[in-house]
């Protein structure tokens, strides 16, 4: 399997990040192989992880029956895509076997709250992405960002 | 003349039959061609998604994914399912349904569907089943 | 100027009556009182019963009043009548404001009105029987179709002189359904067979409804072309009444034209039974077979029902077999009143109105098919 930076680097949102911010998530990232059908996340549960796919096909369920699916490498998967104060507000279900590169919630929040320049760098580059790709996600969801700011 | 004599002589009972039997003919025929008039226009009305009628173009439209015989079967299943839905369908609950029918490896099927365009995202959250697509790769 | 005195009286009406006359008014006012009082197709029998009173006041001959003198305006008016010319004209008014619906809904209670018309060559048999000739056995037949406009319009084509007795008959008959039907009805079924009840009809799309006076006229006049004049203007009407774009036609053609035509037909129809031309002995026999051919035909479409339903999965009221002769939409409503005896919440208008609009088509194809036998 790829390494953790690579998929990092593939992917739109963490693509302006310097070298050594990558390097800094990569410490707490790690790779993880799913199979068709597995459930990574249910909605309501307590929230631990956000997750960069690498190959493979998921489904994320939010509320109201709408969902989305992720299937390039890069796709990143939290935020308000996935939580909000801590809770998961979507299913993700792997539809294929996936390769996923997992990051723990809580590191991420603190990486990019320590982090001033590569955290507003990666929260334009979420908003735009964001935006533009999920324009049907209220703004009912999207606390994790306040969380830190 | 009068009685049975006059009705023979007149051919009565011929015209009576043969009457009879063409009022009946045509109202018959009236009648099962009017049970068909709301079908040929169901037919008419979905013409895009004919084969008959997209023959030139299925042509050229060579399928660039080929399903297997299994794959095609559950995205029949898969179809069928759909159409209990509303035409923006819930990708989630038809995933479910899917599961609980006992439908063969429903994830895969489903990630054959969306990859192959069969499912398509409405940019709204929900998916909507593009018939042509299907059509041409599994019919 | 005494001789112009007598002149003037022997020239009145009180001189030149004759009891025929007398017997005819009294019916022609019954008519009246029937449409009136009792509301029995009142649109119908109050021009006919007037126009009776008009035809019986006794005129002397020659000065161009009667309705059989060739000058007279009468004379003219009915000639609508004799040509078939107002019969199709007030088919146009029915097909503008009849609705298809119910028969789209479910095609198979066309055959009722079919089996209904089974009436029509019955007593075709039993009038050649009774010692008429064939094109008058025919028109007498006819009057089983309970279809006024048909029984004219037959009757113009093949027996001219027998317009105002047919007419007449087929129009009391008609006036006559809620008292001649019930009857018949409660004779052929059973209780249980009563009470059942209907399918909800499907929901019928509007270009269906368009589509189906086009077919239905194609392809009963291609089968029975002496069909076409009645046929043609009630598919026509219908599909001004459908196609939406022709509503101001709709509009006249089932509004000012089919009433000024049944004005016309009606009063002209009344004024044709004079009492030396209709009270005769043939009138009698055709009153008579008239009323056999009537009750026929009903019993012959109660009696389809009841046979359709040893194969249909779904039953159906045999009562809507009573339906199938034309008559709209009184017998239709005798359907429904019958069936709500039974089961007041039984409600089959709307279920009879499939056969009793079939009934028009089929007593229409059945009176081109004896058109073109006796031509």
């Amino acid at each position: 399997m790829e390494s953790a930076i690579n998929i990092l680097k593939k992917s739109e949102l963490f693509s302006n990040l310097a070298e050594n911010d990558l390097a800094e998530l990569r410490e707490v990232m790690e790779t993880r192989t799913v199979q068709a059908g597995e459930t990574l996340t249910s909605l309501g549960d307590t929230a631990t992880f956000f997750f960069v796919l690498h190959t493979g096909t998921i489904l994320v369920a939010l509320q109201d029956g709408k969902s989305i699916v992720m299937k390039n490498s890069g796709d990143f998967i939290g935020l308000e895509l996935l939580s909000s104060k801590g809770i998961y507000t979507a299913t993700l279900t792997a539809l294929t076997p996936c390769e996923i590169a997992v990051i723990p919630r809580d590191a991420f929040l603190a990486f990019i709250q320590e982090n001033s320049p590569a955290a507003e760098m990666f929260m334009q580059s979420w908003d735009r992405h964001h935006s533009l790709m999920y324009p049907f996600i209220t703004e009912q969801n999207l606390t994790d960002k306040d969380y830190h700011y | 003349m009068y009685g049975l004599n006059a009705i023979n002589a007149h051919n009565g009972w011929a015209i009576s039959v043969v009457g009879v039997t063409i009022v009946f003919t045509g109202l018959v025929m009236l009648s099962m061609a009017i049970a068909q008039i709301h079908k040929l226009l169901d037919l008419w009305e979905n013409r895009n998604e004919l084969s008959l009628f997209r023959k030139k173009e299925s042509v050229n439209v060579q399928p660039q994914v080929q399903l297997t015989p299994g794959q095609k079967e559950s995205a029949r299943q898969f179809k069928l399912l759909a159409e209990t839905l509303d035409e923006h369908f819930s990708l989630p609950r038809l995933l479910s349904l899917a599961r609980v029918s006992g439908i063969d490896h429903p994830h895969t099927t489903l990630a054959v569907l969306l990859e192959t365009n069969i499912i398509v995202d409405d940019t709204q959250g929900y998916h909507v089943w593009d018939i042509s697509q299907f059509k041409i790769l599994v019919s | 100027m005494e001789h112009l005195f007598v002149d003037f009286f022997q020239n009145t009406g009180f001189y030149l009556c004759d009891y025929r006359n007398i017997v005819m008014i009294l019916v022609g006012m019954t008519f009246i009182y029937l449409g009136i009082a009792k509301h029995y197709e009142p649109l119908l029998l109050v021009p006919i019963g007037f126009g009776m009173l008009m035809g019986n006041i006794p005129v002397f001959q020659g000065l161009g009043l009667g309705i059989y003198e060739e000058n007279s305006v009468l004379h003219y008016l009915y000639f609508g009548v004799t040509q078939g010319i107002y019969p199709p004209l007030i088919f146009l008014g029915i097909g503008a404001m009849t609705d298809f619906s119910t028969l789209l809904a479910r095609p198979v209670l066309m055959l009722l009105g079919a089996a209904a018309q089974a009436g029509i060559f019955i007593t075709f048999l039993g009038a050649l029987a009774l010692g008429f000739a064939p094109n008058e056995a025919a028109s007498i037949g006819i009057i089983g179709g309970a279809d006024g406009p048909t029984a004219i319009f037959l009757t113009a084509k093949l027996a001219p002189t027998l317009i105002g007795p047919i007419a007449v008959a087929a129009y009391s008959y008609m006036a006559l359904v809620p008292v001649i039907q019930p009857p018949i009805m409660k004779l052929f079924t059973t209780r249980k067979e009563r009470l059942i009840r209907m399918e909800e009809p499907r929901e019928v799309s509007k270009r269906e409804k368009m589509l189906f006076p086009i077919a239905a006229f194609l392809l009963c006049c291609f089968l029975a072309p002496a069909a076409l004049p009645l046929l043609g203007m009630l598919c026509f009407g219908n599909l001004l009444k459908e196609a939406v774009v022709t509503e101001r036609l709709a509009v006249a053609a089932r509004n000012a034209i089919i009433d000024s035509v049944t004005i016309l037909l009606g009063v002209t129809v009344g004024a044709s039974t004079q009492g030396n031309v209709f009270l005769t002995s043939q009138s009698v026999g055709i009153f008579v077979l008239g009323a056999l051919s009537f009750c026929v035909a009903t019993a012959c479409g109660l009696l389809f029902a009841k046979f359709m339903n040893l194969f249909l999965k779904t039953k159906i009221n045999p009562l809507l077999g009573a339906a199938g002769v034309s008559a709209v939409p009184d017998s239709a409503r005798v359907v429904q009143i019958v069936g709500q005896k039974e089961d007041p919440t039984n409600f089959l208008l709307m279920h009879a109105m499939a056969p009793n609009i079939s009934g028009v088509i089929g007593s229409a194809v059945a009176a081109g098919v004896l058109w073109s036998f006796m031509s």
